[in-house]
Parts: C-alpha cells; sequence; structure tokens
C-alpha cells in the first residue's frame, strides 16, 4: 500500500482512500483530500516534516504522520 | 511663582497621561498599537 | 424590522477586510460566551436595522474545531435571514465546499467572490453567470481589499433578506445518498424547520456527534449509515464529503477557466527552493535573525543610542555633526593640558589630601563664581606643600606615542588657564532637553525639588526609553517586512517539524512571531489552535520571545556590560525560542499536557513584495505605541518611582532626602526586603530587585527604572556616565542572568491581561505565571552560579544546585512518555439551548 508519506518530490499520484479516523481525517478531507482527487508533492520540509502538496489548486502542509494516512497510486 | 506653574503643568501632564489610560482601557485598545476590534491575532 | 446577515467563509479570504468595509467603526467585538471564539457584530453602514455578524473563518460545519461548532450552533439557532458567503476565488474549490454545506441551513445564500483582481492579474476566470446557475443562489465579485463591489453584495443580501424567499437547494449527490437523505429528513421531527431538515439529516448521516444537542427527539438512523457505508466500502462522514468535492469538480469545470501559467515555476517557488531548502533553512533563519537584530541592536542601534542618550537627552548635539570635527580638533588640542592637571592633581592627593579637597571642591563645582573659583586657584598653588610638587605625567603625543611630562605648579597654572573647548561653541549645537528644561525651569524660578522631579525623575526615566526608540523603529521595520512578505509563514512550515516533536504544531509558531512585536496580540493569536490543551500551552509560553518593550532592557544590558556585542541581543532571541522549546517538550510529557499534536494543515500564502506605504505604516504604528505608553505608563511610574525615591527616613526622621541618601528611601527600604531573593542570582542589590519590579508594569520601566536610579547617583558621584554606573555595580554575567530574568519572568500587566483572558480561567492564570517565573529565576541562577565558575568565582553552595536543577532539566527533558490518542473539544453546551 503506497500512501502519500512514501510519495517522492515532483510527483503527482491520485488518492485512492484514506485511511484513520476523527477529527484529523475530517480535516484532511475538509482540505481537499479526498478519493480521486490529485495530489502533487512540492517539497518537503527540512527535517523531512511537513511535506507541501499542491491540491485542487492551491497549497497545503502536511504532517508525514498524517501523509500516511493517505493512500495513494500513481 | 514658577513652581506653582510648573507644578500645575505636571499636574495636567500626569492626569492627561492617566485619563490616556483610562480611555484606552475602555475602548479595548490594547498596546500594540491597533485596537483588538481589528486584530484578529495577525497584526501583519 | 431589524435584519441578521452573517457573514461566513474560509480563514483568510478577506472576511475581516470586508466586514471592515461594511461597518466601519460600528463594531462590537466580544466573545461568544463560554469560549474564547471572538464575536463579532457590527451595524450595516446606511442601514441602520441591519446587523452583520462576523463568523469566525471555518473549512467547514464539522464538530471538531470550537469555531466550527460556534458557527454553526449560530446559524442554526439564531436563524440570520442571510448569508453574505465569502468565498476566495484563488482557492475556489475548496472555498465551495464550505457554500455547499450553508446552502443546506435552509437559509438565503449569496457569494461574494473575492480577490478576483488577484484572479484576473493570473489570467484565471470564474463564470459567475455558470456558477450562480449551478448553486443556485446569487453570485457578485468582490474586492474587499480594493472596495469594489462591496456594497452591491451587502445590498443583494440585504433584499434577500427582506424578500425572505424559501430556499431550494440545486446541489446533489450521488443518487442512492439522496435516496438515504430522504429517508432520514422523514424521520426528523418537527421540533427541526422544514428548510433545515437537510442539513440535520446529513450531520446525523455523518454521525456528527454534538448535532444531538440541537434537536429534542434524535431518530435512530443506524439502519441507512450501515446501508450507505456497505455500499460505499467507506465511513459515512468520508462518503458525504467526497459526494461534495465530487459535485463541485463537476461544476468548476464548466464554470472556471484557468489560464496555462506553469506549475512549478513561479517566482514563490523559486524562493522556496531555497528558503526552505532541506539543510540551508534552519541557518538560513538564524542567519536572517542574527542581521536583523545586528542592525537594528548593534550597528544603527548603538550609533542611534548613544546620540539619544548622551545627546537628546544628555548635554547636546551637533546638527548634523556640523561642529563635530572642529570640536574634536579643539579637544584633542587641548588634551595633553588636561592630562596635566588631573596627573597634577592626583598627585597632589596624595601629597596634601586635605588641601587638595578644598581645592577641588570649589574647581569642580559647576554653579562656583569665577572669582571664588580664583582664589581658590590662588590658595592652592600657593600652598607650601603644593608648590614644591612635581610630578610626571604620561601623555599621548600627536603620533600617539606616549612621553613622560614634568609637571610642576608653574605648569599647573598655565594648564588650568587653557580654556577647555566647549562643543557648544562650534558649529551648530543642539542642547540636550534636560539642559533646555533645566535652564527654562532655572529662569522661571521653579523650585528646587520640583526640577528634581522633572529633571530626575520624569525625564530621566522616559528619556532613557525614549532613547532606544530609534532602534525600534528599525527593528520594526525589518520584522514588518518579513512579515508582510510571508517569510514568517515558511518559518512555520520549518519549524514545525522541531516543534512537533515536542507535540505542538507550526501553529504555534505564529504567536512567537507575533509575540516578537508585543506579547498581547501574540497571546490573543493563540485562538488559531484548536487543541485546548496545545492552545494553553503555546499562551503561557509565547511570552518568552522578546517583545518590542524588552528590546530596550537587551540593548542595555548589551550597551552597559557588553560594549553592544551583536550576539547579545540575538541570544536573547533564541533564549526565548529555546525556552518555549524546552517548555514544550517538559510539560508535553506532564498528564497535564499529553495528548495528540494538533494536525498541521496550513495553506501557505504566496510571497509577494510587500509596499513601502505598508510596511512604513506597519512600523509607525508599533513605533507609536511604544512612544505613547513612554508618555502615559512611564511617565507615571516615574513620578511614583521619584517620590519613593526621595523621600525615607534620613537622621531619624521622615522627609526629603539629598542625592546621597538614596539608600535611606522608601524605595531602598521596598528595594531591600525584596532583593535579598535575587541574590543568588547575582544581582541582590536594591537597584536592580526594584527594577525588575516595576517592568511588571511595563517591561521598558526596567529601563526607565535604571535611568532614574542610576542617572541620579550621577549628582552624588563624580559625574560618571549613567550606563557606566550600572555596569559598574554587578558583574557581566549576573548581568546576563539579569536579562534572560527579564525576558522569561511573566510579562507586563498589559499582557497578563491577555493571557487571563485566553486562559479563561483563574487557576490556568496562576500557573502560566508561577510557571514562567519560577523558569526565569531557575534558568538566571544557573547561567549565574556556572557562568561564574568561567569567571573565576565560585560559590560552592550556588553551584551544587545549579547542577542539580540543569540535572533535573535534562531529565524532564529526556524522560519517555506516552501520548493519548483522542482529540477532545469541550464546549459548555448550555450556551446554545434554545
Amino acid at each position: 500500500m503506497k500512501t502519500l508519506k512514501e510519495t517522492a518530490c515532483g510527483q503527482t499520484v491520485k488518492v485512492k482512500r484514506l485511511h484513520g479516523e476523527g477529527p484529523v481525517k475530517r480535516r484532511i478531507m475538509d482540505m481537499g483530500i479526498t478519493k480521486g482527487v490529485d495530489v502533487y508533492v512540492r517539497k518537503v520540509a527540512p527535517l523531512g516534516d511537513p511535506v507541501e502538496v499542491t491540491v485542487r489548486g492551491y497549497e497545503l502542509s502536511l504532517r508525514k504522520a498524517d501523509a500516511e494516512m493517505i493512500e495513494v497510486e500513481a | 511663582m514658577g513652581t506653582v506653574i510648573v507644578g500645575i503643568i505636571v499636574l495636567a501632564i500626569a492626569g492627561g497621561a492617566a485619563y490616556s489610560l483610562h480611555r484606552d482601557k475602555k475602548n479595548g485598545k490594547s498596546q500594540c498599537g491597533g485596537d483588538c476590534s481589528r486584530c484578529g491575532g495577525h497584526c501583519h | 424590522m431589524s435584519i441578521k446577515i452573517a457573514l461566513a467563509g474560509n480563514p483568510n479570504c478577506g472576511k475581516t477586510t470586508l466586514f471592515n468595509a461594511l461597518t466601519g467603526s460600528n463594531q462590537f467585538v466580544g466573545n461568544w460566551p463560554g469560549v474564547t471564539v471572538e464575536k463579532k457584530e457590527g451595524k450595516l453602514k446606511g442601514h441602520s436595522d441591519v446587523t452583520i455578524m462576523d463568523l469566525p473563518g471555518i473549512y467547514s460545519l464539522s464538530p471538531y474545531t470550537l469555531e466550527e461548532v460556534v458557527a454553526r450552533n449560530y446559524l442554526v439557532g439564531e436563524r440570520p435571514d442571510a448569508i453574505l458567503n465569502i468565498v476566495d476565488g484563488t482557492n475556489i474549490e475548496r472555498n465551495l465546499y464550505l457554500s455547499t454545506q450553508l446552502m443546506e441551513l435552509g437559509i438565503p445564500v449569496i457569494m461574494a467572490v473575492n480577490m478576483m483582481d488577484i484572479l484576473e492579474k493570473n489570467g484565471d476566470k470564474i463564470h459567475l453567470d455558470k456558477l450562480s446557475e449551478k448553486l443556485g443562489c446569487p453570485v457578485v465579485a468582490i474586492s474587499a481589499l480594493k472596495g469594489t463591489g462591496i456594497k452591491e453584495a451587502a445590498d443583494k443580501a440585504v433584499d434577500l433578506a427582506k424578500k425572505a424567499a424559501t430556499v431550494t437547494i440545486a446541489h446533489s449527490f450521488a443518487d442512492s445518498v439522496e435516496a438515504v437523505i430522504s429517508a432520514v429528513e422523514a424521520k426528523i421531527g418537527s421540533d427541526v424547520a422544514d428548510e433545515q431538515k437537510r442539513f440535520f439529516a446529513i450531520k446525523l448521516i455523518e454521525k456528527d456527534d454534538k448535532i444531538k444537542d440541537m434537536m429534542k427527539s434524535v431518530p435512530d438512523v443506524s439502519a441507512e449509515v450501515q446501508k450507505l457505508e456497505d455500499e460505499f466500502d467507506d465511513d459515512t462522514e468520508s462518503i458525504i464529503t467526497n459526494e461534495r468535492y465530487q459535485y463541485i469538480s463537476s461544476i468548476i469545470h464548466d464554470c472556471c477557466t484557468k489560464s496555462k501559467k506553469s506549475e512549478g515555476g513561479s517566482v514563490s517557488d523559486k524562493i522556496d527552493k531555497v528558503v526552505t531548502n532541506r539543510w540551508a533553512a534552519l541557518p538560513i533563519f538564524a542567519a536572517v535573525m542574527f542581521l536583523v537584530y545586528y542592525i537594528s541592536v548593534t550597528t544603527v542601534g548603538s550609533w542611534a543610542t548613544d546620540w539619544a542618550n548622551d545627546g537628546v537627552f544628555g548635554d547636546g548635539w551637533h546638527l548634523f555633526g556640523i561642529g563635530t570635527s572642529a570640536y574634536n580638533d579643539a579637544a584633542d588640542e587641548y588634551a595633553p593640558y588636561d592630562a596635566e592637571i588631573k596627573g597634577f592633581l592626583e598627585a597632589a592627593e596624595e601629597k596634601a589630601p586635605d588641601v587638595t579637597k578644598e581645592f577641588t571642591e570649589v574647581y569642580d563645582d559647576e554653579d562656583a563664581q569665577e572669582a571664588d573659583v580664583d582664589a581658590a586657584i590662588k590658595a592652592f598653588t600657593s600652598n607650601s606643600a603644593i608648590k614644591s610638587l612635581t610630578t610626571e605625567v604620561n601623555i599621548a603625543g600627536e603620533d600617539e606615542d606616549e612621553e613622560l611630562v614634568n609637571v610642576n605648579v608653574a605648569t599647573f597654572e598655565t594648564a588650568l588657564e587653557q580654556e577647555e573647548p566647549d562643543p557648544a561653541d562650534y558649529g551648530v549645537w543642539v542642547p540636550g532637553i534636560p539642559v533646555l528644561i533645566g535652564n527654562g525651569l532655572d529662569a522661571i524660578g521653579c523650585a528646587d525639588w520640583l526640577s528634581g522631579l522633572i529633571l530626575d525623575g520624569i525625564v530621566a526615566g522616559v528619556g532613557a526609553v525614549l532613547g532606544f526608540v530609534p532602534q525600534m523603529l528599525v527593528l520594526f521595520i525589518f520584522l514588518a517586512f518579513l512579515e508582510s512578505c510571508g517569510y514568517m509563514a515558511r518559518v512555520a512550515f520549518i519549524m514545525d517539524r522541531i516543534f512537533r516533536k515536542f507535540g505542538l504544531s507550526g501553529k504555534s509558531f505564529i504567536p512567537m512571531l507575533i509575540g516578537s512585536g508585543c506579547g498581547v496580540p501574540g497571546v490573543m493569536a493563540s485562538r488559531t489552535i484548536e487543541n485546548d490543551r496545545d492552545r494553553k500551552m503555546t499562551i503561557m509560553t509565547t511570552t518568552f520571545i522578546p517583545c518590542g518593550a524588552k528590546l530596550p532592557i537587551i540593548a542595555l544590558i548589551a550597551g552597559a556590560f557588553f560594549d553592544n556585542a551583536g550576539w547579545v541581543a540575538w541570544s536573547a532571541y533564541f533564549v526565548g525560542i529555546a525556552a518555549i522549546i524546552c517548555s514544550g517538550i517538559i510539560l508535553k510529557k506532564t498528564k497535564m499536557f499529553a495528548g495528540e499534536p494538533a494536525p498541521f494543515v496550513m495553506e501557505l500564502p504566496a510571497y509577494h513584495m510587500p509596499t513601502v506605504e505598508n510596511v512604513l505604516r506597519s512600523m509607525w504604528e508599533r513605533g507609536w505605541s511604544f512612544i505613547k505608553k513612554a508618555g502615559t505608563i512611564i511617565l507615571l511610574s516615574t513620578i511614583v518611582l521619584w517620590f519613593l525615591m526621595n523621600f525615607g527616613w534620613a537622621d531619624g526622621s521622615f522627609g526629603m532626602l539629598e542625592a546621597e541618601q538614596l539608600d535611606s528611601s522608601i524605595l531602598a527600604a521596598i528595594g531591600s526586603v525584596i532583593a535579598p531573593i535575587f541574590a543568588p542570582l547575582g544581582w541582590g542589590n536594591w537597584k536592580m530587585a526594584v527594577a525588575a519590579i516595576t517592568g511588571l508594569i511595563a517591561k521598558e520601566n526596567v529601563v526607565a527604572t535604571f535611568g532614574i536610579l542610576f542617572g541620579f547617583a550621577e549628582v552624588a558621584e563624580d559625574g560618571a556616565e549613567i550606563w557606566g554606573q550600572l555596569g559598574a555595580s554587578i558583574v557581566p554575567i549576573a548581568a546576563y542572568g539579569f536579562l534572560v530574568f527579564n525576558l522569561l519572568c511573566a510579562p507586563c500587566f498589559a499582557a497578563m491581561g491577555a493571557i487571563k483572558r485566553e486562559m479563561n480561567n483563574t487557576k490556568w492564570f496562576w500557573f502560566a505565571i508561577g510557571y514562567q517565573t519560577v523558569l526565569a529565576y531557575i534558568v538566571a541562577f544557573c547561567i549565574y552560579q556556572i557562568g561564574s565558575v568561567f569567571t573565576g568565582n565560585i560559590h560552592v553552595v550556588g553551584l551544587i544546585i545549579a547542577l542539580l536543577f540543569v540535572a533535573g532539566f535534562i531529565y524532564l527533558l529526556v524522560r519517555p512518555y506516552k501520548e493519548s490518542d483522542t482529540l477532545k473539544v469541550d464546549m459548555k453546551k448550555k450556551a446554545f439551548a434554545k
């Protein structure tokens, strides 16, 4: 299972499914990361965390731990 | 005589300062220079 | 008939700007009852019967954050007549996500698309008419910043409200989902208005745990939920969210045209590539802050402060430097004579101390009459012991060589006859303020004590603080620039990893940033943190960052003890950050604060070149408030202090004191009681203790107090510089400890008030204050005790205790801990009982 956490910088992936539950998951969804949406990984911060992505036309910062919940396909 | 004049001036300035502080407190003006109603906590 | 219109939208979409534009100054700001979420309402300009309620910025109407719950409780409970939904045009998909939810409430919605100007610049287009058709609500374009379109938007909103038409919802989800929604709607009782049924139905399906509080009878929808979850193989919350976004995607295609601008090539991205680079980002940040503080405090700063302290608030200065070089030349010519005089007097004091003292008393007295001085010289030089005195004095020659010169009575007399150059005679001399005021007071015949109050009290104190204004302005310019160009948001991004290690999110960094200007808005900025515990922790630690008012203290210590070295100011900033981080680590490991770190989901705005106007305005706003503070709080404090300093018990009775009797004053008495507490920190004298205490009123007071206390002593002792006096009173390492103490201990009253308000709980408030002060004490203690080892001044007991503290500190930092898993949002339910 490939998640957003393992996605390299510069790649675009499609969200397959969201794992986890509760407020964190809801928050991620609220921000636009839902099934079938394209996510482009712009950069990874120093020290590896958080990750900056482009989704639905704007930039978002996500923790690697949160990115782990987002299952993706290429 | 000079003392009295100067004394009154000093009292006036001090009084003005105190009054200004009191009024700011009532209006909710904080020390940051703006007023809290417009703040939103994002001074920049 | 009064109309209520609610403003709703994402954070950072321009809502507040619009609110301000619509209501002008007719605003009222408070808090929603029971929570620390700001409640803003105001009257629409030009319509006395229309109230506008600015709801907190929210991304959705979920039950997870305070802001969201507050907003939806208002919308459902208070039923405004219309909703003005502000949508950020540059971010439209995510903004529409909220819009669809708003429209389900059954309240008429008008959508205002903001930032249209930016859209046009980028070459993107939004077809408002198509959007309006698809969403089923009127859509207008506005630019809140420029002010275009807002009146039309407001008027339309008022119209809508007045018409009170029933709302038809244009958006719809997949058929099976719609079917379930209808089924649930049917089950909902009559306590929910018809037009609201859809909203409630969807929330029930999403298993929203707070919606039940708003319903009288809650139907059982588990069957329907199960059906959907089976069908979609996902939980209902995700299903509904997905449906929304699917719907939005489907209409976006028709309604928006994006230009073909490239993805990764914008200027912002290029800058970011460097600035947030994995390895370079932190050093770059450290370097940037060092540069900022170096320029403002050490270079421009010390130059400006010297001018201010010795010039404007001292004897005087040359306008634009006219006359300075001429004066310097004259002074250089005079220097050898001066050295001869001093050298001779030194020798004379050893040989015939009494005679010499008699002479110097008259010679040094500024008010002495010329005839008296001449007589004194004659008496001195005709004295037998003096007459035969010769000594050798080192005089620096023109080429910096020192030569030994023989000085006897004759040489002495010749030297005395040389006129010491008065800088006022050269070029354009502007007398210092104390000189001017002093002359004025003398001329008007003001009594001595009142002159004293004004010159030694008010002017000395306020002047000391105002002397730092130039430095502050330079610093403020830098900070304003960094913040408005967007760099600081990047820093939050960078710091997030570090912060997360100890359980705070990068979001906690923003209050710190704001706190570097003033702690009050910094503390208030903690409202953006949803997690209650994180928020409390942020509130407690935000004031560790040196605020604008602490800057004079830093500069003062740097100047008086460390020769204005650049590292002092910069280290103060990082001590603050370190204190915040360490506090976070330690506290997160206690049961009180343990918990899952808040999700760090943050938007990064594009970089943009701040306008000169904005930067200057920001600088001026802060600068002016600083000056105003000096003229009010500090002014009053100096008056009080002066009285406390000049009255006391001397010679057995209570009354006004002479300059040398400072140690008998009331202030000294109070100070001496407190001072011993600080003795282990290396500054147990009453003056420093008093200064630290006055800092509670306003941090600048520390400087003002020093100005009075040590400037006052100038009269009693030999005209040595104020800061020189300060420099002599304690050792540098203790001074640094003093600095750290003032940086970390409880902030000023205004900030304490903010903390109290944000904590909304007296117990927590005292805990915060106590924590800060105790931490400050311990750290200053350790700095002094351990630092003293390096200066050769070891106190055994103190050192042992300090080492124990450090050991304990390290233990608290590294011990293992277990995180808990749930995120709890607590809110008083009775606040919105229908």
